[in-house]
């Protein structure tokens, strides 16, 4: 064992050794942006005047820091140039003559794999936390020097920067190690690579996007869930800023668990691999329909559905054309087809599902947490009988401002179910669904009855204190004139205050083009 | 020793084209090279020489069979691998390295590095060790890389093509060097090389391969004793190729020119003369074939070359 760990660390500074150049590189970038980051960060006192329970207004003082931009990119390029130095570490994956090299030398696969990863944190991992961890430190320190502040504000921030940009570096590294490991070729390496990483980062959000927006017509808050493993994270560091960190810690640990598993791909090559396309078929698969789900996640749905589809085709077949080195033979070409009409099927049969069913189920569980107000209001139209039904509810009555209601919280929930409900009773049909995914949500109203669409503005409350309104639901429903009735009396019943109930009919045919309507009768 | 038995292996086209094109480069291959010795890999383009060497240095797993050094098995076992260094045919991969690097490099993974021989022995061939490869000439690449195998100071040495691109006075040399430095210290040296006359003056043994399968292995003395090249002159009547073949004689090659018929025949003088003696010629005579003869007879007799000859 000692042995064993002694000639992992000699590899690994051998290995080191001859990545000199990206090791001097990557120092010069992380460095600017470490010293950028100590001394260009701004931090000061200020104080205000806050007025106590004695009504006394007495001075409080606080302490901000602005981290330097410059710094923080610098360190965020030094740590994204982890993908040239892990593809360089493993280039005994892709290069037949390094692989004669190293595969020859006296150590097993598996010392080779650790020593290689070990480099990896000397050339990079390493710098990374020193040139990020310093100007941390330095800055938390000035923080803590300026005497007499009642508090430093938004301190949470400085952890948060050294962990995120640790948590991406090591991302970065563990996806090129996985890709490299998995690919023969240098240039299979780098772009499955960054193929993978936007999956990563992008699947799980339209996913997420299209299961709960589109198809149970509810915007739902991601949460923390989706900054897990993935480089997406940044997206949610101002609405979590001090419950993210973990979730950061997380991440570094899935990377590092990543790097540490790979071993199980690596040790499984050896040099006949080496040299060809793609060394780890199951692995190539999985990456091109992660990536076609993901493009599919982003363009149907959308308005975009057909342009998405057709920049997927020319996407697939192009890279299984240059994976196969251009041997292109008309079995091969049909395979290819095949597989990419069998993964558009599996991605209509999951979108079919999840319409069906309403965002599997979503429509009707989507957790309210944290919401401390709400406003409903339901608008349907027609053309058959020619009017509208327009419900809406007046609950801003605490707060006029934020147009929120005092209602209660359990008052809110009940709500939000009644609607939920109606919502799931939506009459689905083929028709509305292959329209909604080729054309986007907007154009998939039914005329036929009154259709329209149900809002729900909540407002919530996050972590830190801080509030702000959004749509929580807009989903397209179907209501007959009844059903709308009866909605509107269950609101009622849970005590909805001051409903506003109007419904326009036409008695003559409307003149659309000019927008002014005669003989409209009003009932209230 | 190292032990190589029934050894296979089957190349299988990866990635997208799978289903494709496999072919055999080694078919059921067991040779022996003891201790000491210094042996030859022959054969044709492509025969699988290099792909033997790869997988007597664990760079490829043994797919069928087994290769032992010192009776351990070879593939991802470090105490084997560190008693044989391959040199394989190109020095692209050293380039940014000087010859200096190098040896800190290799000395983190031989335990054995020998700083004394790497320094005699560039001092001898006056190479520079602050510059990098990729300045050095093809010839310098190649004496540097040889140098390095033999600092490593192990066991055994391996060299696939290891005298290409150095001139026929600096080939001396560097042939030199490795035999003295090599007998030395009793290490085992393994040289492929298309050139078969310097197989024939370094090597004490060899072997042949064609296309994945042994032809022959043996010491080159055994191995030249086994072939004879006949003259037989006859007035009356050439010898035909049938006479000969009735006599029991395993031909290899038949040409003839007037009444003079020269055979390549399988076998050792004694028992070939015995053979013939049931012919009735003016003149029998037999002389031994050089070693390129036997491997150019070998590889006709199995068709290669044959194609080149036709055009």
């Amino acid at each position: 064992m000692a042995t064993s760990l002694k000639r992992i660390n000699r590899f690994a500074l051998g290995e080191a050794r001859t990545h000199k150049k990206f090791f001097i590189i990557a120092n010069i970038i992380l460095g600017m942006g470490g010293l950028l980051y100590t001394f260009m960060t701004s931090v000061e006192k200020t104080s205000y005047g806050l007025e106590d329970i004695s009504r006394t207004v007495r001075p409080q003082s606080y302490v901000y820091f602005n981290p330097s931009v410059l710094g923080v990119l610098l360190l965020v390029v030094g740590g994204g140039i982890g993908l040239i130095g892990a593809a360089s570490v493993f280039r005994d994956m892709n290069s037949v003559q390094l692989g004669d090299v190293q595969l020859s030398l006296p150590m097993s696969a598996n010392e080779r794999y650790f020593s290689k990863l070990l480099a990896l944190c000397y050339l990079h991992i390493i710098p990374v936390i020193v040139w990020t961890g310093i100007p941390t430190i330095v800055t938390a320190i000035r923080c803590a020097a300026m005497s007499g502040a009642d508090k430093i504000e938004h301190i949470e921030f400085l952890p948060l920067v050294f962990v995120s940009i640790l948590a991406g570096t090591l991302f970065v590294d563990a996806v090129t190690v996985l890709c490299t490991s998995c690919c023969g070729a240098l240039a299979e390496s780098i772009y499955f690579t960054l193929i993978t990483m936007t999956c990563l980062s992008a699947a799980p959000a339209l996913i997420w996007y299209n299961l709960t927006v589109t198809c149970a017509g509810q915007a739902a808050d991601p949460g923390k869930v989706f900054a897990a493993w993935t480089l997406s994270f940044v997206l949610t560091f101002d609405d979590n800023s001090q419950t993210i960190q973990p979730v950061m810690w997380l991440n570094c640990l899935i990377s590092a668990v990543v790097m540490i598993l790979t071993v199980f791909i690596y040790r499984r090559r050896d040099a006949r691999s080496v040299g060809t396309p793609i060394a780890n078929r199951i692995f190539f698969e999985c990456v091109m329909f992660a990536g076609l789900m993901t493009v599919y996640g982003l363009f149907f749905f959308r308005a975009e559905a057909y342009i998405g589809i057709i920049i997927v085709a020319v996407i697939y077949i192009v890279i299984h054309i240059i994976t196969s080195r251009g041997k292109l033979n008309a079995k091969t070409f049909g395979v290819w087809v095949g597989k990419f009409v069998l993964s558009t099927a599996v991605y209509i049969g999951f979108a079919g599902a999840a319409y069906v069913t309403g965002g599997f189920g979503m429509v009707e569980h989507l957790p309210m947490g944290n919401l401390s107000g709400v406003d409903f209001s339901i608008n349907l139209f027609t053309d058959t009988e020619g009017g509208y039904v327009s419900i809406s509810y007046d609950t801003a009555e605490g707060d006029e401002d934020d147009g929120v209601s005092d209602l209660s919280d359990e008052q809110v929930r009940k709500a939000a179910r009644v609607f939920q409900k109606y919502a799931a009773q939506h009459r689905k049909s083929f028709d509305e669904f292959t329209k909604m995914l080729l054309n986007g949500y907007e154009y998939s109203r039914e005329w036929s009855e009154f259709s329209g669409t149900m809002y729900i503005t909540g407002q919530r409350t996050w972590d830190n204190g801080d509030t702000y309104s959004y749509r929580i639901m807009e989903q397209n429903v179907n209501l007959t004139p009844d059903e709308a009735e009866a909605l509107d009396k269950e609101l009622e019943a849970l005590g909805v205050p001051e409903r506003s109930y109007e419904k326009h009919i036409f008695t003559d045919e409307p003149e659309y083009y000019d927008g002014d309507y005669e003989d409209e009768v009003i009932y209230n | 020793m190292i032990e190589i038995k029934n050894v296979s292996m089957t190349f299988e086209k990866k990635g997208l084209g799978k289903g494709g094109e496999r072919f055999t480069a080694l078919d059921d291959i067991s040779i022996t090279i003891p201790d000491g010795c210094v042996y030859g890999f022959l054969g044709s383009n492509g025969a699988g020489k290099s792909t033997l060497m790869r997988m007597m240095c664990g760079v490829y797993k043994t797919e069928q069979g087994s290769i032992a050094i010192d009776g351990r098995e070879v593939w991802d076992d470090p105490e084997a691998k560190s008693r044989i260094f391959f040199v394989n045919d190109e020095t692209v991969q050293y380039a940014n390295f000087t010859l200096d690097g190098l040896r800190k490099y290799y000395r983190s993974f031989y335990e054995n590095f020998s700083d004394e021989v790497f320094e005699r022995l560039t001092a001898k061939l006056g190479l520079p060790t602050n510059k990098r490869l990729s300045e050095f000439s093809k010839g310098m690449k190649r004496q540097s890389v040889v140098i390095i195998g033999l600092s490593c100071m192990t066991k055994y040495l391996m060299l696939d093509e290891a005298f290409d691109g150095l001139d026929p006075a600096m080939r001396k040399v560097v042939k030199n060097i490795i035999v003295d430095e090599m007998l030395d210290r009793n290490a085992t040296l393994i040289v492929s090389s298309h050139n078969i006359a310097e197989i024939n003056e370094l090597c004490d043994r060899a072997m042949l391969i064609h296309k994945g399968r042994l032809i022959f292995a043996n010491e080159i003395d055994e191995i030249r004793g086994g072939f004879r090249k006949v003259q037989l002159a006859r007035k009356s009547a050439p010898v035909g190729r049938d006479e000969l073949e009735r006599t029991g004689a395993q031909i290899m090659q038949y040409s003839q020119s007037g009444s003079i018929v020269q055979a390549v025949i399988r076998g050792s003088e004694e028992d070939i003369m015995r053979k013939l003696s049931e012919i009735s010629t003016d003149i029998t005579e037999t002389i031994p074939l050089t070693l390129e003869e036997i491997f150019i007879y070998e590889l006709e007799a199995r068709g290669y070359g044959n194609v080149i000859k036709e055009d």
